[in-house]
């Protein structure tokens, strides 16, 4: 049992986790800032009140314009201290996941895939080494990494298996054709000429299970790890071109750096520093 | 060059038992979360672990239209309510969304903040669900053969039961 947990916990380059962090910030600052221009709307609507949900929370409390506005910045300040790390790290996420969900109650529409993704990712960052600096010249437990491992696995491979399993369309390629014209989720004229042609459709719908199938599986092998993530991160690039689904490829890439298998992730560091010179701090 | 690496440390050996029970509890919640066939309802703990992204094909269009109706008698008239309340939620206004639209007591809440919107009040607002075929390869989707079905009928002025939040 020694011995497996030595090779388990055996310490892994983090500098990843600095990327993982910003660009985390980056998203949740995507998500949760454009949510000032619910206010007054869903956030502070004395009008239009949900209470179903999971929360129920106008049964305790209406937000008005003045305290939704509080609320709201008081998430902008947390995400702005993860961003800063040391101290104010853990208390930054947990600030902003009180406000961030304090509003999301108050909306009372079901929670969205990106919005879970980013606390989800915002629970593992609790327990990473984020919050420290100059992480390129240190290593870690691999624990926080194998858990956000798990949390991709889990979305990549759950979604996948159920597209291939109950939905024949994804492999002729007309169920693309149709999401990409979807009145509140298709992108622009670039996704509406794309479902015009199967030809075009078919091979991406092939590539998005083949991506996501395998994702489990293939993630965990060292060889294949960096392709993969290529592969990854052009789906989502593809994604953000051509749907409109928030800012879910911003909080998927935002957890890439880590996902990176870390000796990969260290060469391409310092492939990096030789070109570019100084690291962030 | 390689960065040289000058601190090493990983998880204190009297945690690492905990904290490989939790990673390992963190993978077992997300295949209890999977496990549920497509399509099961599935109750709030699970559902937050489980991901199904446009898993479906989905080939119509969904809306709501809410018509306003003056006077008894009146010929309805559309009221755009996309722009009365255009706080989109993602990529749509937060109304037209699936979940919305199948809650009574949200169709209510909109009618009767629709009809003190409007000057002067009309008699009734009717909220109509409209369905029509996706046309793959068109930027604007014609909108033809639109099937309706009556949501909900609200006499404007009707008692509603409002949340008993206190407002902060």
């Amino acid at each position: 049992m020694r011995r497996f947990l030595d090779w388990f916990f055996a310490p892994e380059w983090a500098g990843g986790w600095t990327f993982t962090r910003y660009m985390w910030c980056f998203a949740a600052f995507l998500g949760h800032g454009k949510r000032i221009f619910g206010i007054p709307g869903p956030y502070a609507n004395e009008e239009i009140l949900l209470t179903s949900g999971y929360f129920k929370l106008v049964n305790v409390v209406i937000f008005s314009p003045t305290t939704a506005m509080m609320i709201w910045a008081g998430g902008v300040l947390g995400i702005l201290m993860v961003a800063r790390g040391g101290k104010t790290f853990h208390l930054g996420l947990m600030l902003w996941f009180v406000c961030a969900w304090a509003l999301l109650a108050q909306e009372a529409l079901n929670i969205k895939a990106w919005d879970r993704l980013t606390t989800w990712i915002a629970l593992v960052l609790m327990f990473s080494p984020a919050y420290e600096e100059r992480l390129w010249t240190k290593k870690r437990s691999p624990a926080a990494r194998y858990s956000l491992l798990i949390l991709f696995c889990a979305i990549y491979g759950s979604t996948g298996w159920m597209k291939f399993l109950n939905e024949p369309a994804w492999l002729d390629g007309s169920v693309l054709q149709y999401h990409l014209v979807h009145q509140w989720h298709a992108g622009n004229r670039l996704a509406a000429w794309v479902s015009g042609h199967r030809w075009l459709t078919a091979p991406m719908c092939w590539w998005t299970l083949l991506f996501e199938c395998g994702f489990p599986f293939l993630v965990w092998w060292k060889r294949a790890n960096p392709p993969l993530l290529l592969l990854g991160a052009l789906f989502h690039v593809g994604l953000l071109l051509m749907m409109q689904v928030g800012p879910f490829g911003f909080v998927s890439l935002a957890a890439y750096p880590v996902l990176m298998h870390p000796e990969a992730a260290k060469r391409l560091f310092d492939r990096g520093i030789r070109r570019f010179g100084t690291p962030m701090p | 060059m390689s960065t040289p690496i000058t601190d090493i440390k990983t998880t204190p050996r009297w945690m690492q038992p905990i904290a490989l029970f939790m990673v390992l509890a963190f993978a077992a919640y997300f295949l209890i979360a999977f496990w549920p066939p497509y399509g099961m309802k599935t109750p709030p703990w699970v559902s937050f672990g489980r991901w199904r992204m446009f898993t479906s094909k989905v080939t119509t269009h969904v809306g709501i239209e809410v018509r306003a109706i003056a006077s008894p008698g009146a010929p309805p008239t559309k009221v755009d309510v996309d722009a009365m309340f255009p706080y989109r939620w993602g990529s749509g206004p937060r109304h037209q969304y699936p979940w919305f639209r199948k809650r009574g007591s949200a169709l209510r809440m909109l009618s009767e903040a629709t009809c003190k919107r409007i000057e002067p009040t009309p008699y009734q607002m009717t909220v109509v669900e409209q369905r029509w075929r996706m046309t793959p390869g068109r930027y604007v989707q014609p909108k033809r053969k639109v099937k309706e079905k009556v949501l909900l009928n609200w006499r404007c002025g009707s008692p509603l039961r409002m949340p008993p939040g206190e407002v902060w």
